[in-house]
């Protein structure tokens, strides 16, 4: 496809590229796990399953994900049964399974957040050796604030379609509004300074205007 | 097309990475970005839709320096991936001058990656452009999920679904490690320059 004949620009550009980007990393697949210390320990299996869960979870929200989710928490309980810190954060991924089970991709856009959140909590209070039990307390209230948070969310959204049932904007381009107002808060717009970011929204509006005026000349074009 | 500008001399390349929704093209930026954001000295821009979604897209801008006299600039794109954002995909292509097609290696996700592909064809034939002549680079993504025991597409079948004609470079990936990220990247970009070199001597 592309020609190399001209070697030259090409080995300038390669040899950049490596100095910005470096060899930082590389092909193979053996060292993917975030938790290289929960490895080797026959405790960390349940976990594994419990993480395939969610991710299938994430990729799309089904009875059968969610089912065997729960079925996994359950298996997990019950060799939990004393330790109070993971069966609470247990009974916490239970509600969120539950409740994603009734409401699937109308349930509230941080319920996904919230439960991953929760797991690796579960997940490093289960399986660190080296957390503290005041570190593990603190994981907890850690995450049960922001499973209650949630469930305010969830209230204020629930309360916010009784009053507009038959209001003007449709549900969803009202919660496309509200999430791009929330993107602050959200980890990867922390990236950036706020003032940044409301320049570069505005840009992109203008952008987006200009373009789609331009797509919509030439669409118009095509199809006469 | 890329925008040169002889009297500043300055380039500014276009790549888009491509793919199904979830597929992980977002995650490939947010790496680039949290990865080497001190050393491009960059923001990037990332406007989500309902829960995590892509809603226009991202886009992730820098500057790889002078070379042969010219300031190069790159900008990276995603765009959305669900099926009813066409309008939004068909924008982001506009004077696109390399793509990042990034495929879902869950056995799942089969058809979504050959129809994504198709969609892809079919945008740019609006622009008059053939996919065969364009700069693209093929990314397996999510390769490590094999570790967890979840099924994934051979590469052999990946390669026959997706690269049988177009034989393109390919790379298996993890956007959410950063195996091959900065790899897939680096391949797009030189392999963009290099096809504009024609215009810049
Ligand atoms: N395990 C795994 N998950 C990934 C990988 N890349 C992306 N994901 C996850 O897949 C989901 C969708 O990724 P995203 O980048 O938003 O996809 P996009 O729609 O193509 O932009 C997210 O939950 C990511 O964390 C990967 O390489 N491995
Ligand atoms: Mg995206």
């Amino acid at each position: 496809m592309v020609e190399e004949k001209n070697g030259s620009i090409t080995i300038e550009v390669e040899q950049r590229l490596d100095e910005l980007f470096g060899d930082s990393d590389n092909s193979s697949f053996d060292h993917s796990s975030h938790h290289p210390e929960f490895e080797d320990c026959s405790e960390a299996l349940p976990f594994r399953e419990l993480k395939s869960a969610v991710l299938s979870i994430d990729w799309e929200i089904t009875d059968d994900a969610i089912n065997r989710f729960i079925k996994q928490l359950n298996e997990i309980k019950s060799g939990y049964s004393k330790n109070k810190i993971i069966i609470n954060m247990i009974q916490i991924l239970n509600s969120l399974a539950v409740y994603l089970k009734i409401n699937k991709g109308r349930a509230h856009p941080n319920t996904m957040k919230v439960l991953k959140s929760v797991f690796s909590g579960l997940e490093k209070v289960a399986l660190s050796k080296k957390l503290s039990e005041s570190e593990k307390k603190k994981t907890l209230f850690v995450e049960v604030e922001k499973f209650k948070e949630l469930k305010q969310q969830i209230i204020a959204l629930k309360a916010d379609k009784a009053k507009k049932t038959e209001a003007k904007p449709t549900e969803e381009t009202k919660s496309k509004v509200k999430e791009t107002q929330e993107t602050h808060s959200d980890s990867t717009i922390h990236m950036i300074s706020e003032k940044a970011y409301r320049s570069a929204l505005e840009d992109i509006k203008k952008f987006i205007k200009v373009e789609f005026d331009k797509l919509r000349k030439e669409l118009n074009m095509h199809s006469s | 097309m890329a925008f040169i500008n002889p009297k500043t001399k300055e380039v500014q390349t276009k790549i888009v990475y491509y793919g199904p929704g979830r597929g992980g093209k977002t995650t490939n930026l947010e790496y680039i970005y949290k990865k080497f954001n001190q050393r491009i000295k960059t923001d990037m821009v990332v406007i989500k839709t309902h829960g995590d979604r892509t809603l226009f897209f991202d886009f992730l801008p820098f500057d790889i320096g002078k070379i042969k006299g010219y300031d190069i600039k790159i900008q990276l794109y995603t765009v959305p991936g669900q099926v009813k954002y066409d309008a939004t995909r068909k924008l982001v292509l506009r004077g696109v001058d390399g793509i990042v097609f990034v495929a879902d290696s869950l056995v799942v996700r089969r058809e979504k990656n050959i129809l994504s592909l198709k969609n892809l064809r079919d945008n740019l034939s609006l622009y008059k452009k053939n996919i065969s002549d364009m700069p693209l680079v093929l990314q397996y993504n999510k390769r490590d999920l094999a570790e967890q025991g979840i099924p994934l597409l051979p590469l052999q079948t990946l390669e026959q679904d997706l690269n049988s004609q177009l034989k393109v470079p390919s790379f298996e990936a993890s956007a959410l490690s950063g195996t091959n990220v900065a790899q897939t990247m680096k391949k797009i970009v030189l392999m963009t320059v290099a096809s504009l070199q024609k215009q810049l001597i």
